[in-house]
């Protein structure tokens, strides 16, 4: 059994391989039909492609970019502002340690000079801070500047930057933002302070004791350092926490004390210093940690991701926007590309075709030479191929035109030696007999017969002198037969006026003579007759002579019995078929002779031309051999 | 023909994005134009109100709106707080956030407005039938529960049936009867007793208000001004005066806690309140078709041992002094 190689067996369950379904659908793509559709799909597939994958990478390239520079820059940010927070913080242990190792270690509480030392270190510090004071160590309050009253009945030993103070009695304490709850003030205002609180070495009256320094800084200095950070950008915010990551400052610090915004603190406290990606609350953003010296406070920088998106949305819309531009703009030149370089191949294909439409033979001069260089030789050289083509074809019907026009000639020229041999030795045979007044009938019919068969060397001549040459030859052969058969004309005068082939009726009567009526003794009628019927004209040659079978009938016009047929020696040798090729050759398929016989009844041939009439305009395409238009 | 008609098409294409893409980055710069909300209420300067405009503008920031608040002295009348608010209008304002008068016809003048814009009502939500109204809700505390809540607070602190004189506060602003009524029932239903009730203008003559001071041994202070004022005359009277209870949140009536003059104040959470207002509003202008939505904010009840609490200080002091 043969197997077919060339394509896959569907599986079973008649299911196709998926080679097979692509190569389908591949298939019923249909592609464009044009040159010019194919440049420009071509051009701007690529074109549009090439500038999309462009885009995009570069997109991609510029958000990553654009990512790393906005965290550099919010680090470079962070860097500058622990520098001043530190700065900050590291005036404010100064200012501690200046009071307590200059001023409280080396002197006595029993004395004033506290006090006066203190103030001084306010004064000078004042914007930034709120209060000094010094406590015993039972909460009882030592000296305070600016100078306060202490609120009544207030323990400050259980608050918090005194028991941190008292806890770690080595270190300096830095509280979290608080109201501070130390000094009535009659004016109703209350301070926001971070605490820095020590425990100090002091004496009173010679008595070595132990006390809490307590220096509230102005929170609002902080808070203005922290608001500054805040207002670079409004999508990315900052935010200061302690070490256990209680909040300090946050730019949204009342919306999240009261539960309307939560942050991730403790988280952030926990982590070194460094830039992290996380996802907080279903939100993906970017923290940058920091960590403030002397505290262990973390300053905190969040950088949500929808920030970048946010900025980058606009960027976005003008980049699709220059995107669509550019491939409008790509089509369109494409569009004007492809018709510059497909209209030249065009004009070439459609002057080709017109050339097919027209034909051959009228050569290349219709064809498109221009455009780019190479369709222009391309152009020319069909032209010149189109030329020769028809110089070949024209010289080809030229050839075919002389031909038949030779065959014509030669078929008119084979009816004059038999016959005038014949006549001529009548003529002789009468004036050797003395008839010397037949002679000259005879000369004279002949010259007469003659002068109609030479016509000038005109092929077309008119019925009316086909009909007298017809009268002249057979009164000559009446004379050579001594008027053993009668000759009948019975012609319409109107058919004179029209146009025949001539020596064509001679023939005819020259066959009704020698196979008809011969040897009929004084019997034969041979009759003529010519008429019109419509558009065409019908001359008969009858004769009441021996006939013919039906089959001998049907020979007579068949081009191939001719060919067979073995010449015989009556006649001119020119035979029916003569006739009927010639008028057929001049008048075309549908005119020629028709033969009607019966034996011993006689014979009716009918010669069938069109009703042209005969002037110098038909005679003169008539005989250029093309009555196609007439 | 069949591939120009589809070059056609892509090219049409191509230009109708084109135009609707320009039509967005034009309409993106359009938005960039911040919407303007105004905020009227009585005597806007006031100390008092610290907290509720920190609240206000922090929920300004946070939303990308513009807020205004309207420099206003105490209201006198309906008349004086349209003009107001005609004013606003004119301005430009595409929201209003509104604490109202109170006046018979104010509900008239509030639905005139709110058919030009969305308006937020902060206080009279007992008052006036805000029902289920697209543009028009209320966003503050619920001064029925409020007077009753104080009620019970007093009842509870003072352990017995209490002699009550109360002081109404500035009575000409919505929401101020349904304190008081509330804080009767409360009081009355504790087995207690309305001694008398002080309205503001007899606060500000002279004739001796709280009268028959002796006869109480609380007076509870309805609203700010009301509290300021009993801590005056309990401050006065030193060891002789009544316990002092009411709603307010001044640096005055802290202080006064602070102090040990007055027991316990209900504090309104303004900051939230504020805040919520403006994000509401917002939220509203921006989506264009949403409706506009309310919120009842809770008070908290402060006393002296938790003025300085985590919790309570940052209500309290919401501003860096």
């Amino acid at each position: 059994m043969e197997t077919n190689k060339g394509t896959s067996q569907p599986e079973a369950g008649g299911r196709l391989p998926l080679a097979d379904k692509i190569r389908g659908r591949i298939g019923k793509i249909r592609f464009p039909s044009s040159i010019q559709s194919t440049i420009l799909i071509s051009f701007s597939v690529v074109a549009v492609g090439f500038m999309l994958f462009l885009s995009v990478a570069l997109y991609q390239r510029f958000a990553v970019r654009q990512v790393q520079m906005t965290t550099e820059a919010a680090g470079q940010l962070m860097t500058q502002a622990t520098v001043n927070l530190e700065d900050y913080l590291v005036n404010m242990r100064r200012l501690s340690d200046a009071m307590y190792y200059d001023v409280i270690k080396d002197a006595d509480l029993a004395g004033n000079g506290i006090n006066d030392e203190m103030n001084l270190l306010y004064e000078a510090n004042k914007d930034r801070l709120i209060s000094l004071a010094l406590f015993k160590r039972n909460g009882e309050l030592v000296c305070a500047a600016p100078v306060g009253m202490k609120k009544q009945d207030l323990d400050v030993t259980d608050q918090k930057w005194f028991t941190d103070a008292l806890g770690q009695m080595e270190n300096l304490h830095f509280s979290t933002p608080h109201v501070q709850n130390i000094f009535d003030d009659s004016s109703f205002r209350y301070y926001w302070v971070i605490s820095l609180s020590r425990v100090v070495d002091m004496a009173d009256s010679g008595v070595p004791m132990t006390g809490v320094l307590l220096v509230d800084m102005n929170y609002s200095t902080i808070e203005q350092m922290m608001d500054r950070l805040n207002e670079v950008n409004s999508y990315q915010y900052y935010y200061l926490c302690d070490r256990s990551g209680e909040i300090i400052y946050h730019p949204r610090l009342m919306q999240i004390r009261s539960g309307n915004y939560y942050e991730d603190s403790e988280q952030a406290a926990a982590k070194d210093d460094g830039t992290y990606r996380e996802t907080f609350r279903g939100e993906e953003r970017t923290v940058l940690i920091s960590t403030i010296s002397y505290t262990g406070w973390k300053l905190v920088g969040i950088i949500p991701q929808n920030s970048f998106s946010i900025g980058m949305r606009n960027t976005r819309l003008f980049l699709v926007l220059i995107i669509l531009t550019t491939v409008l703009a790509l089509l369109l030149i494409n569009l004007f590309v492809s018709a510059r370089i497909s209209r030249p191949i065009l004009r070439l294909d459609e002057s080709v075709r017109d050339t097919e439409a027209a034909g051959l033979s009228v050569g290349g001069s219709r064809i498109y030479i221009g455009g780019t260089s190479e369709i222009e030789h391309l152009g020319r050289t069909l032209k010149n191929s189109m030329d020769r083509i028809g110089e070949l074809m024209q010289d080809i019907v030229r050839e075919q035109e002389d031909k038949r026009k030779s065959e014509l000639d030669a078929l008119q020229a084979q009816i004059n030696p038999h016959f005038l041999y014949n006549t001529l030795d009548s003529i002789v045979w009468m004036i050797e007999s003395g008839r010397g007044k037949d002679a000259v009938y005879m000369v004279t019919q002949l010259a007469n017969l003659f002068r109609i068969s030479l016509s000038r060397g005109k092929t077309i001549i008119s019925v009316g002198d086909e009909l007298r040459h017809a009268e002249y030859y057979m009164n000559i052969q009446k004379i050579r037969y001594k008027d053993s058969f009668e000759v009948v004309f019975d012609v319409d005068e109107e058919v004179g006026q029209y146009a025949t082939v001539k020596l064509i009726i001679q023939p005819l009567l020259e066959n009704a003579i020698y196979y008809g009526v011969e040897g009929m003794d004084g019997d034969g009628i041979i009759s003529v007759s010519a008429k019109r019927t419509g558009k065409d004209v019908y001359i008969t040659v009858s004769d009441n002579g021996f006939g013919m079978p039906p089959e001998t009938v049907e020979k007579l016009l068949d081009e191939k019995q001719d060919r067979d047929r073995p010449k015989k020696g009556h006649g001119s040798g020119v035979g029916l078929l003569n006739v009927h090729r010639r008028i057929r050759l001049r008048f075309g398929e549908p005119y020629g002779l028709e033969i009607e016989s019966e034996p011993d009844e006689g014979t009716n041939v009918r010669i069938h031309l069109p009703a042209i009439v005969f002037n110098e305009e038909n005679s003169r395409v008539l005989e250029e051999g093309r009555s196609a238009g007439l | 023909m069949r591939e120009n008609r589809a070059f056609l098409l892509i090219l049409i294409l191509l230009t109708g994005a084109i135009a609707a893409v320009s039509l967005v980055i034009r309409r993106t710069s359009d938005e960039e134009e911040p919407r303007h909300i105004s905020v009227v209420f009585s005597d806007s300067s006031a100390d008092r109100w610290a907290a509720f405009k920190a609240g206000l503008r922090q929920g300004a920031e946070d939303a990308g709106v513009d807020i205004r608040i309207v420099r206003t002295g105490r209201f006198t009348s309906l008349r004086e707080e349209e003009m107001l608010i005609e004013n606003e209008l004119a301005s430009g304002a595409d929201g209003i956030i509104l604490q109202p008068y109170e006046d018979e016809k104010l509900w008239g003048m509030v639905t005139s407005v709110n058919a030009k814009v969305p308006v937020i009502l902060t206080d009279g939500k007992e008052k006036y039938d805000i029902g289920s109204r697209q543009r028009l809700s209320f966003v503050g505390m619920d001064n029925s529960a409020a007077g009753a809540y104080l009620g019970g607070r007093i009842l509870e602190e003072t352990g017995a049936a209490p002699v009550v004189g109360v002081i109404t506060g500035d009575s000409t602003l919505a929401g101020a009867a349904e304190r008081v009524s509330a804080l009767e029932e409360a009081i009355e239903a504790g087995g207690g007793t309305i001694a008398w009730v002080a309205g503001r203008s007899e606060m500000e003559s002279d004739k001796g208000v709280p009268r028959d001071s002796a006869k109480v041994n609380v007076i509870a202070a309805l609203d700010n001004d009301g509290l300021e004022f009993a801590a005056d005359y309990a401050g006065a009277r030193g060891d002789r005066a009544p316990a002092v209870y009411g709603i307010g949140n001044s640096s005055k009536v802290i202080y006064s806690l602070d102090k040990g003059i007055i027991s316990g104040i209900l504090v309104p959470d303004e900051f939230t309140m504020g805040y919520q207002s403006v994000s509401k509003m917002a939220d509203c202008l921006s989506s264009g078709r949403r409706g506009l939505t309310g919120a009842v904010i809770e008070p908290v009840w402060v006393t002296r041992q938790t003025i300085f609490s985590e919790e309570n200080e940052t209500l309290l002091f919401p501003s860096v002094q």
